[in-house]
């Protein structure tokens, strides 16, 4: 059976390839013999397949090319070295800030309870000791307010260097 | 082309796998041509192709441990690149609106051979009047050598595409650079 250019062109990308199966190579070889213009196309589309790999492989790669790969990787390296400890100091900071506030919730507790005390004594006549009382637990609670701001501070800190080492990461991933 | 891996690249990629980073830096010295070029082809660009390539070694540094079969790693490195050249040409394409020869890099040409020279510049203009994806293919099969089921694969097409793509590409080029041919001679 004869092939008609039309069907002929359409399998010679694949023949061009070495993409076709024996019967169909048959039958484009025994057609491009006896046909000048499929013949002529398969030799335009052999030369330009030539030209492009000449093209395309005689393109230098930029100088600084394989300095810049490198260092982008170096910097990974160092990511991933740096990341357990921004880690370990982050989840440290963190716990450190969590017992603060439970530190000044407990003296709040007793001084609320105090006040409840107080007030109850008050009652009956006894206001010095609510002097006695604020002034003498309001700087320890100042105190313990400042190192909890102190140390929550901290631990933020620690969270955005990792949340930042992530996000360098993922940039230099994408 | 680099369709195939060699022994000692094998070894390499083994080891870089295993967390070695002296095996990855002579991966880039081995592949950093190939991605460049497929870039290239892609894009046009020489500033953008390098963007790629860096961005290509980054993504397979980080996810080396998921390639499986190591003798896949140039279509994967390939894929990688690829994709990426494409994602870039995209949003190029949205920020800025040329005319088709404003702008194209012009691969350098050696003085003494001037008419080879010419055809080069020629293809490299017609190459230009191609859609991205069409570039993509003709550089994956003529240039690096890929067969149908690796395009397949690199492309995430079936084969019957890549046939297909591949024909009209093939038939684009031949257009253009006949016209650009035809122009040039004029210019000359």
């Amino acid at each position: 059976m004869h092939m008609s250019c039309k069907e002929i062109e359409e399998c010679l990308s694949s023949y061009l390839d070495g993409e076709i199966l024996p019967e169909g190579k048959a039958r484009v070889e025994q057609h491009v013999a006896r046909c000048p213009a499929c013949s002529s196309l398969l030799q335009e589309w052999q030369s330009q397949a030539m030209l492009l790999q000449e093209a395309i492989s005689s393109i230098p790669s930029p100088a600084e090319m394989e300095s810049h790969v490198l260092q982008k990787l170096e910097n990974i390296d160092l990511m991933r070295q740096k990341g357990p400890i921004l880690h370990v100091l982050a989840v440290s900071s963190l716990c450190m800030g969590l017992l603060s506030c439970i530190w000044v919730l407990t003296p709040s507790s007793l001084l609320l309870w105090s006040v409840a005390h107080v007030s109850m004594r008050l009652l009956g006549g006894l206001s010095r000791l609510v002097v006695r009382l604020v002034a003498g637990q309001g700087w320890m609670i100042l105190s313990i307010v400042l190192l909890a701001v102190l140390l929550a501070g901290l631990s933020l800190a620690g969270i955005r260097q990792i949340l930042r080492g992530k996000f360098l990461m993922e940039a230099g991933a994408k | 082309m680099i369709s195939f891996v060699e022994k000692e690249d094998i070894a390499l990629i083994r080891a870089a796998k295993n967390g070695s980073s002296e095996a990855f830096t002579q991966i880039v010295r081995n592949y950093k041509d190939f991605i460049f070029h497929v870039a290239m082809g892609i894009l046009q660009d020489p500033r953008d192709a390098e963007d790629v390539v860096q961005e290509s070694f980054v993504k397979a540094y980080l996810s080396l441990h998921q390639l499986q079969d190591e003798r896949a790693f140039p279509s994967w490195m390939a894929m990688i690149a690829t994709r990426l050249a494409l994602d870039l040409y995209k949003k190029n394409q949205r920020g800025r609106s040329v005319s088709l020869h404003e702008g194209i890099f012009l691969p350098p040409a050696a003085a003494d051979e001037t008419r080879r020279s010419d055809l080069r510049l020629s293809l490299w203009q017609a190459l230009a009047h191609l859609k991205p994806e069409h570039r993509a293919i003709l550089i994956l099969r003529e240039v690096q050598g890929f067969n149908y089921q690796e395009i397949s694969l690199i492309l995430d097409i079936p084969i019957g595409t890549v046939r297909s793509r591949l024909h009209t590409a093939r038939e684009q080029l031949r257009r253009a650079l006949g016209e650009e041919k035809g122009g040039n001679a004029h210019e000359l």
